[in-house]
């Protein structure tokens, strides 16, 4: 039981921060203006289109849920204010009753997300690997990616905080604004594109592979609510995936700030030993 | 004896005599002539070694006296390190004891952010990275000189940290690079 609530709150984080990733560059490559473009098309038509389609279905789960978990929370109080625990009170079974019902509707929304998710997940996989491959694995070589990426310019001093727009801003909200901002400056600059397309590659694949363990997860616990409706005492594992859902829509800690501050570090110039040095 | 085995017997002698003569051709080496002194003194250590560099015979301790000048400056770490080590590996070439590509292998590998074995490898990234794992080795091996030459001789943290940024960047970037790759075949 301990392995599957583990297993089942890694995919959610996961998928969460995927979902992203991958939203980000969607709008940046849009905003981005020509002039400074990079010369490797990296985020063709198809791409964008593919990481906004997964965008769309992130918000809406995440509108979806943000109801139910709140009426969770609602019922939860109320739960643990009446002293409900282990009680046979007909006022509290009808309670235990309600709790299971909504967790298994906020089960629901997540599983109605997937097919859609998986859906635009793959094709994100297949039009960004086809960008990866052609643009950078045919064209170029391991050299001239490193001088992509050696021509960073801005530095991490010029990021300011993305600012919370008000208490419904939930966290994955909050990471697709810190996402956008960094793509934004970023992306004025060729040189961080390719770590950013490896990124939402490699996410987008390993997003597919804990969305069919996410899936497998709501069907098991979906059986065990059915059967456990009437008789059975809230579960450890409904307050903790509860609590996990939580963290993920409004959680205090900022993940974002662990992600890696792709490409803006300052290159210091070594002019003085040009002719030591290999381009 | 026979005209034949006469003939072998000859040819023995000569050959033995010719290795010889060639042996007495060998550089002899000076050793109290080549022999560095024990100071300390980086400033007077590099001034030493780009003396005894200017004696032919000295030209085969070239990497010997490199290895002294790496420990020396590792005893007296900071910026200035860069441009005498630069300036040997310039002489060196003038001098004709190592080749303008040796002394850039050299300077990028301990000195250099980017990452020498990435910068000269000719194929495409697709086929460059099929042999992967060799090449991820050959980066952490120069991680490691860049360790050595950003933090122990120049005492330049960020711009060692800029390297493992590199690092991870590139690892990244290859990482996605073969997968998609692969994925064709």
């Amino acid at each position: 039981m301990n392995t599957s609530k583990t297993r089942f709150k890694q995919s959610l984080l996961v998928l969460g921060c995927s979902w992203a990733i991958a939203v980000g560059p969607a709008h940046a490559r849009i905003s981005e203006p020509a002039e400074v473009r990079p010369k490797i098309n990296l985020f063709p038509t198809s791409v964008v289109e593919n990481l906004s389609a997964t965008s769309r279905a992130a918000r809406d789960m995440e509108s979806g849920m943000y109801e139910v978990v709140a009426k969770l929370e609602k019922q939860k109080h109320a739960y643990e204010s009446t002293h409900c625990e282990n009680s046979s009170d007909p006022g509290c079974l009808q309670l235990r009753k309600a709790i299971r019902g909504s967790y298994k509707e906020m089960l629901d929304v997540m599983q109605a997300s997937i097919p859609k998710m998986r859906a635009s997940l793959d094709s994100t996989v297949d039009s960004m690997g086809t960008s990866l491959r052609s643009e950078i694995g045919r064209k170029m070589t391991p050299g001239d990616v490193q001088r992509i990426l050696g021509g960073r310019t801005a530095s991490v001093q010029g990021m300011s905080p993305v600012q919370s727009k008000g208490s419904r801003q939930g966290k994955l909200s909050k990471m697709f604004a810190r996402y956008y901002e960094l793509v934004k400056r970023g992306g004025q600059q060729s040189d961080s594109l390719p770590v950013l397309a490896s990124q939402i590659y490699m996410d987008s694949m390993q997003s597919m592979y804990f969305l069919d363990l996410i899936e497998a997860e709501i069907g098991s616990q979906s059986t065990e609510l059915v059967l456990e409706l009437e008789w059975g005492e809230l579960t450890d594992q409904i307050s903790a995936t509860v609590g996990d859902v939580k963290s993920l829509l409004w959680g205090d800690v900022d993940q974002a700030r662990e992600i890696p501050e792709i490409g803006l570090e300052e290159e210091s110039a070594q002019d003085k030993y040009q002719d030591l040095l290999v381009n | 004896m026979k005209p034949i085995a006469k003939i072998i017997r000859a040819g023995g002698i000569v050959t033995f005599l010719l290795a010889v003569a060639a042996c007495s051709q060998q550089p002899r080496q000076d050793l109290s002539q080549c022999q560095l002194s024990g100071t300390n003194n980086i400033d007077r250590l590099f001034a030493e070694v780009s003396d005894k560099l200017k004696v032919p015979a000295c030209h085969y301790s070239f990497p010997r006296y490199r290895e002294r000048l790496l420990l020396a400056a590792k005893g007296s770490p900071g910026q200035e390190n860069e441009a005498r080590f630069a300036g040997l590996l310039r002489e060196s070439v003038d001098i004709g004891i190592i080749s303008k590509r040796q002394a850039q292998e050299t300077f990028s590998r301990y000195f250099d952010p980017e990452f020498y074995v990435v910068k000269v490898e000719p194929r495409s990234s697709c086929s460059s990275l099929r042999k992967k794992d060799a090449l991820y080795a050959a980066m952490r091996e120069e991680l490691a000189f860049k360790r050595e030459g950003m933090l122990e001789i120049l005492d330049d943290e960020a711009r060692f940290r800029q390297a493992q940024h590199h690092y991870n960047d590139l690892n990244m970037v290859f990482e996605a690079v073969s997968t998609a790759c692969e994925q064709s075949l």
